[in-house]
């Protein structure tokens, strides 16, 4: 793949020059090479889910009403943990804070952000062994992927030191 | 395993397990679906990630039907 610097050449030399490449076969000529990211080892499967304890944790801005952690609604640079105990995902008492999209589908029914209800229900059933009391939550909007990392490092020690073998995560 | 709607970023940066969803305001859920019709369309998903998280993969592997 070719990387042409933008700074060497003008504009209109830059523009024939990666026509040239592209034409010339190297479909990839670029200035603006893409970020290459972290290779991600999948986690081993679950052998059953019924017997499994399945945390849930979420991008999309999901906070108690009101925000007492105060969460950013762009460039998050912590995440919250909330109590989901005796507590159902209901409008007025949870919203989201997310800056990144309209959130009057997720405050009217704060589920479409977490699928508690139903995450809820097939626990009942015996579908799912046990769901974890807590959620972890932050917001997913112009966040670096520094920060970002460090979420994921972090939930995954918590989540493992709560002997927690699956998590389910929303992102918007 | 992750639900979301932007399957082609998650596949890009390496999530392992997707289940594809309707829309990025609401990634659990379907406002265009009557409340029930809603709730069942979400309990689809939890099972989908049920089913997700119960299979091995190797690289970025997206669970959209139900049938795979």
């Amino acid at each position: 793949m070719t990387v042409i610097s933008p700074s060497a050449h003008a504009a209109a030399q830059r523009a024939v020059a990666l026509v040239r490449d592209r034409l010339g076969g190297d479909s990839q000529a670029t200035e603006i090479p893409l970020p290459a990211f972290d290779q991600v080892t999948p986690a081993a499967p679950l052998e059953d889910p019924a017997a499994a304890l399945i945390a849930l944790v979420t991008e999309g801005g999901l906070v108690p009403a009101g925000n007492p952690d105060r969460l950013g609604s762009a460039r998050a640079t912590k995440w919250v943990r909330h109590s989901l105990e005796g507590r159902d995902l209901v409008e007025g008492e949870f919203e989201s804070v997310h800056g990144g999209f309209s959130t009057q589908w997720a405050n009217a029914e704060p589920n479409r952000i977490l699928p508690l209800d139903m995450a809820r229900e097939l626990e009942r059933e015996g579908a799912i062994g046990k769901l974890h009391s807590e959620y972890f939550g932050t917001t997913g909007n112009g966040t670096t992927v520094a920060d970002a990392r460090r979420f994921g490092v972090e939930w995954a020690a918590e989540l493992h030191g709560a002997h927690i073998q699956a998590a389910i995560l929303t992102a918007t | 395993m992750i639900l979301c709607n932007l399957v082609s970023i998650a596949q890009r940066v390496g999530a392992p397990r997707i289940v594809p969803t309707r829309g990025i305001p609401y990634p659990a859920g379907d406002p265009g679906l009557n409340p029930d019709a809603e709730r069942a369309w979400r309990r689809t998903l939890v099972e989908r990630a049920l089913r997700a998280l119960s299979t091995p993969v190797e690289e970025p592997t997206v669970f959209a039907e139900d049938s795979q």
